[in-house]
């Protein structure tokens, strides 16, 4: 159990920074998540096999669950899914807060600049892919 | 002694760059916040090696692919190479899945 215990631990740190990072997220950060999230398990599951099978490295058998997934222990795939919730929400909260507002083809949003107070919420939403 | 693995990440990392830079999707994008964010993951995975190494739950084995060279026990210096790897690798896949989206409005949107 240790290293499960171990994995929580990393996950719960990642989880509260994404929690906090959650409202200067881009419009799509849900679906970027779950796709990046899908497509980085998948690969863990193939190389973290491979990396296994070549003898790179091994694990402790009294530490860890037992249950595999090809030859990655499941403990493992914590690693990437930590990751992403870590970097996407550093990625984030260090994007500027609100910019591009005065691209040209945005003159169809009239009346947004009136409300200064609130705009700065709304824009901190739409960082980056704004446009659409 | 062996540069195979070493090889390979670093391949695999080459080609995160060639991504980044035909779309430019992270360093291409905002080079100082990429920076970060890359010192970032490589500083958590790192930790959280350390302390897998440290309680014993997994080791380094004697194997033919890699340079042998740690910079700590148990830790080779291809697994910083690989972290760094991983990094790169969730952002490029993040940040292209937004850009992606982002071109798919545009396309798609009648105005």
């Amino acid at each position: 159990m240790t290293y499960a215990l171990l994995c929580a631990a990393f996950v719960a740190g990642a989880a509260v920074v994404a929690a906090i990072a959650w409202r200067r997220a881009p419009r799509g950060h849900a679906i970027a998540l779950v796709l990046t999230a899908v497509v980085l398990v998948a690969l863990t599951a193939v190389f973290d096999t491979i990396m296994i099978a070549t003898g790179l490295f091994g694990y402790a058998d009294a530490h860890i669950s037992g249950l595999r997934i090809g030859l990655a222990p499941v403990e493992d795939f914590a690693y990437p899914v930590a990751g992403l919730l870590l970097l996407t929400a550093v990625w984030n909260l260090l994007a500027p807060a609100a910019r591009e507002a005065s691209v040209p083809g945005d003159a169809s949003v009239p009346g947004e600049a009136s409300v200064p107070g609130e705009a700065s919420v709304d824009g901190r939403r739409t960082h980056d892919d704004a446009r659409d | 002694m062996n540069l195979l693995y070493l090889a390979a990440l670093l391949v695999s990392i080459g080609c995160m760059v060639l991504l980044d830079r035909r779309f430019r999707l992270f360093f291409w994008r905002a080079p100082g916040r990429a920076a970060i964010v890359l010192a970032i993951g490589v500083v958590f995975f790192l930790a959280w090696d350390l302390a897998g190494i440290g309680l014993g739950i997994f080791f380094r084995e004697v194997n033919t692919i890699s340079t042998g060279v740690v910079l700590a026990p148990h830790l080779p210096i291809e697994e910083v190479v690989f972290l760094a790897f991983l990094t790169y690798l969730t952002m490029v896949l993040y940040t292209g899945c937004l850009a992606l989206r982002a071109h798919r409005r545009r396309e798609g949107a009648p105005s």
